[in-house]
C-alpha cells in the first residue's frame, strides 16, 4: 500500500472515534432527559454535571479529530 | 462552483512588499477597514448630537456601552472601570466583524486564526504585564493557590502554568472554530441548492429543503456571530479580573 | 378593546405575568438544549490544557534531549490542568445559573417530609 494511502485510511479510521463519542453523547442527554422528566425540579441543579460529562466526552472526541487532522496535514 | 472553502481565500488587492515580507493589502484588511468605517459611522452619528433624551440611534449607542460597562462592573468591580474602553472595543469590533461576515460575498475577518489569536496573544500579555504592573513580583503567586500544602507545591504550581498558557488557545480556537464551522456549514447548504437547481425538474423542487436549512442556519449563524463576540469579551474580563483583584 | 381590559388590571399582576413570559418555568428540555452550546465550549478547555502540557513537553524534550519522558509528563499534567479549567468553567457556569435560576425554581414544600418516611 502507498504511504500516501495508508495516511487517509488512518485519518478515516481516527474519525470514527468522533462517532464513538456522539454516543456517549447521546448516552449522557439521554440519561440525563430520562432523570430530568421524572424530577423536573431537580433538573436545573443538575445542569454543571451535566456541562462537565458532556464536556468530558466531547473533548474525547476532538481528539480523535485532531489525531485525524495531524494524520492528514502533518505526518 | 467554488467550493465551500474558497470564501476564506486571502486575495491581494494591493501587492506590498516591505524588506521581502509580503505585506498586500488584502481582502482581509479591506473588511478590516470596513467593519472599522462601520463602527465608527454607528459610533459618530449616533452620538452627534446628544441629547438628554436619547433618539433610538442614540440609545442604541448607549445600551451598546451599558452594556459593557455592565459585564465589566459584574466581573472586575469598580478598578475594572479604567479598561471599559478597551472590552468596548474589542467587543464591538469582533461582534460587527462577525455580523458583518454574514453578508453574501462577505469576507470573515474572525474566521482565520491569525487575528483571533492576534487578539488572545494580545490580551495574555497585557493580563501579565497589568498583574505585574499593579502587584510587582507578588503577582507570581497567583500560581500557587493559598492552602497548597509544601510537597504539592512542584506538581501544582506547573498545572497552574500549563492552566494560564492555554488561556489564549481556548480564547482564539473558540471564536475561529465557531466562526469557520458555521460558514462551511452555510456554504455546504448554499452549494447543494445550486446543484440541486442545475439538475432542473424534480430535483429543483426537492432544492427548496436544502434552501429552508439554509435559512434556518442563517438565524443560527446570527446567534452565534453576537454569542461568540460577547463570550469573547466576557472571557476577557474575567481574565483581567485574575490580574487587576489578586485574591487568593 | 384588550388594551383597556389589560390595564386596569393592577400593576402588580400585569408585572408578574410579563415576568412569568420572560422566564418560562425550565423545560429539561431547553435545559439539555443550552447544555450542548455550552459543554462544546467548556470541551475545548480540556483539549487546550493537554495540547499546551504536551506541546510544553515535546519543546523542553527536544531541547534537553530527553525525549519520550517530558512529553508523558507534560501531557500528564496537562491531563490535570485541563480538567481544573474545566471544572473552574463548570462552577462560573454553575454560580450563573443558582443565582438566576434556582430562584426560580418551584418550590416544594417539605413539612410532610417525616410522615413519608413510614
Amino acid at each position: 500500500m502507498e504511504a500516501e494511502a495508508a495516511k487517509l485510511l488512518g485519518a478515516g479510521f481516527a474519525a470514527m472515534g468522533l462517532g464513538m463519542a456522539a454516543i456517549g453523547v447521546g448516552l449522557i442527554f439521554g440519561m440525563f432527559l430520562l432523570g430530568a422528566l421524572r424530577n423536573p425540579a431537580a433538573a436545573n441543579s443538575q445542569r454543571p454535571n451535566l456541562l462537565f460529562g458532556f464536556a468530558v466526552t466531547e473533548a474525547l472526541g476532538i481528539f480523535a479529530f485532531l489525531v485525524a487532522l495531524i494524520l492528514l496535514f502533518v505526518v | 462552483m467554488a467550493g465551500p472553502l474558497e470564501q476564506f481565500d486571502i486575495k491581494p488587492i494591493y501587492p506590498i512588499e516591505v524588506a521581502g515580507y509580503d505585506v498586500s493589502f488584502t481582502n482581509a484588511s479591506a473588511w478590516m477597514i470596513a467593519v472599522l468605517v462601520a463602527i465608527w459611522v454607528f459610533m459618530f452619528f449616533g452620538m452627534r448630537k446628544a441629547e438628554l433624551v436619547p433618539g433610538r440611534w442614540q440609545s442604541a449607542v448607549e445600551g451598546l456601552h451599558e452594556f459593557v460597562v455592565g459585564m465589566v462592573d459584574e466581573n472586575i468591580g469598580p478598578k475594572g472601570r479604567a479598561y471599559v474602553p478597551f472590552i468596548f472595543s474589542l467587543f464591538i469590533f469582533i461582534l460587527v466583524a462577525n455580523i458583518a461576515g454574514l453578508l453574501p460575498y462577505a469576507f470573515t475577518v474572525t474566521s482565520h486564526l491569525a487575528v483571533t489569536f492576534a487578539f488572545a496573544a494580545f490580551i495574555f500579555v497585557l493580563c501579565i504585564l497589568i498583574g505585574i504592573a499593579k502587584h510587582g513580583l507578588s503577582w507570581f503567586s497567583f500560581f500557587l493557590p493559598p492552602g497548597t500544602p509544601w510537597y504539592l507545591m512542584p506538581l501544582i504550581i506547573p498545572i497552574e502554568i500549563i492552566s494560564f498558557l492555554s488561556r489564549p488557545i481556548t480564547l482564539s480556537v473558540r471564536l475561529f472554530a465557531n466562526m469557520t464551522a458555521g460558514h462551511i456549514l452555510l456554504k455546504i447548504f448554499a452549494g447543494f441548492v445550486i446543484s440541486l437547481g442545475l439538475a432542473g425538474g424534480i430535483w429543483a423542487a426537492v432544492g427548496v429543503l436544502p434552501f429552508a436549512m439554509n435559512v434556518a442556519l442563517y438565524a443560527l449563524e446570527l446567534i452565534v456571530a453576537v454569542v461568540q463576540a460577547y463570550v469573547f469579551a466576557l472571557l476577557t474580563t474575567v481574565y483581567l479580573n485574575d490580574s487587576i483583584n489578586l485574591e487568593h | 378593546m384588550t388594551e383597556t381590559r389589560k390595564s386596569e388590571l393592577p400593576l402588580e399582576a400585569r408585572l408578574a405575568a410579563a415576568r412569568e413570559r420572560a422566564n418560562p418555568q425550565a423545560d429539561p428540555r431547553a435545559v439539555a438544549g443550552n447544555a450542548f452550546a455550552q459543554g462544546t465550549r467548556l470541551a475545548l478547555e480540556l483539549v487546550a490544557g493537554i495540547l499546551v502540557g504536551a506541546a510544553l513537553g515535546y519543546f523542553l524534550d527536544r531541547w534537553l534531549g530527553t525525549l519520550p519522558w517530558l512529553s508523558i509528563l507534560g501531557f500528564l499534567l496537562g491531563l490535570v490542568a485541563g480538567f481544573m479549567n474545566l471544572m473552574r468553567a463548570v462552577n462560573r457556569e454553575a454560580a450563573k445559573i443558582s443565582e438566576a435560576e434556582l430562584a426560580a425554581l418551584p418550590r416544594v414544600d417539605d413539612h410532610d417530609d417525616e410522615e413519608s418516611m413510614f
